[in-house]
């Protein structure tokens, strides 16, 4: 019965992370330690795997219709990824009091985020030639550390980044992320599923929910309320990262 | 056809194929679970495997397109990604 829970939980996942622009790690992280009380060594292994599914699948569309830009991709990549391997064999050293502290944190910046007027440049700055390679280069180090050590796929630290700071032009900056995303989270996951952190058959239920999930959320976003959703969703997001804090002390 | 939108095709191809593959297997694999069918596990752990090594078939093939459009430094950086998986693979055993 678990299983079916597990893929309804992994499918609104899916759906609330689409419509919110979000890899849904930040969802399954919580849901999964405070709802079905995995531990969270287990619960970021098997969110890294969720992550990696739905960033693949939004990948595909982005690369075919060129919006991603594979080169600058691959160039943040090498030290995202590197990263996310530092994250992972971190989260096996660090106490996991630490890990719900740092989730709540990293909650609230994505609440904040979320609810703050939007200063994106839509349409300005050039994809091929971006600005402040170094800078950009280590907060992509960052985000991957990250990803790999709570779980979550970094998309709300790099498309800020590739768009204010790099001044890659915003659809551009979330297609690139989304391809990044994959790369980086894959990186974190290896780390997890090899040290025995992944429950396989919690994980597959994850993964196909979610995959689902989000290509649902992506048909219907266009037709929902999107500012409401979020207001919502920030609120639901202060509780949870309350929530994690309060667990961590 | 341009080497980015030659790269970009073939690894939006070759994502898709394990992308799929992958979903099948794990949406099989949960559907044995459900029946209690012996082979849902071996289901399970190929399809997780396809998932989790899904961006490195992606990276390998970026690669190796980059290398033949002579876009050396891009290929070598897809190699830099690939040597940090298999450390991962590596430090996690």
């Amino acid at each position: 019965m678990d299983i079916i829970y597990l893929v309804l939980t992994g499918f609104l996942a899916g759906i609330v992370g689409s419509l919110m622009g979000l890899g849904g790690g930040i969802i399954m992280v919580p849901v999964l330690t405070l709802i079905f009380s995995l531990p969270v060594s287990e619960a970021v292994g098997t969110s890294l795997l969720g992550v990696v599914a739905v960033s693949t699948g939004a990948a595909i569309g982005f690369l075919k219709s060129g919006r991603a830009n594979l080169p600058l991709g691959l160039t943040l990549e090498t030290v995202s990824a590197a990263g996310a391997l530092c994250g992972g064999l971190l989260a096996g050293i660090i106490r996991q009091e630490a890990i719900y502290i740092m989730f709540g944190l990293i909650l609230l910046y994505a609440s904040y985020n979320m609810a703050r007027p939007r200063k994106y440049d839509y349409e300005n700055g050039k994809a091929d030639f971006p600005r402040r390679m170094p800078i950009g280069m280590g907060l992509s180090f960052f985000a991957g550390n990250l990803s790999g050590l709570l779980g979550v796929g970094g998309g709300v630290i790099k498309v800020p980044m590739l768009n204010l700071i790099m001044g890659v032009p915003l659809k551009i900056a979330t297609a690139t992320s989304s391809y990044m995303v994959g790369i980086t989270a894959g990186s974190g996951a290896l780390v997890y599923l090899f040290r025995g952190d992944i429950d396989l058959n919690k994980a597959a239920a994850i993964v196909v929910g979610i995959f689902f999930g989000s290509r649902l959320g992506a048909s219907i976003s266009y037709r929902i309320n999107a500012l409401f959703l979020r207001l919502i969703f920030v609120a639901v997001m202060l509780f949870t990262a309350y929530k994690m804090i309060i667990r961590g002390f | 056809m341009d080497f980015r939108e030659d790269t970009q095709n073939k690894v939006a191809i070759v994502l898709s194929v394990f992308e799929y593959t992958a979903v099948s297997l794990l949406a099989l694999a949960i559907i044995g679970q459900l029946l209690k069918i012996p082979t849902a596990g071996t289901l399970n752990i190929t399809g997780t495997a396809l998932v989790a090594l899904a961006p490195v078939a992606g990276i390998i093939t970026a690669g190796v397109v980059l290398a033949r459009h002579n876009q050396l430094r891009l290929a070598v950086y897809s190699s830099i990604i690939l040597g940090i998986y298999i450390i991962a693979f590596l430090a996690a055993r």
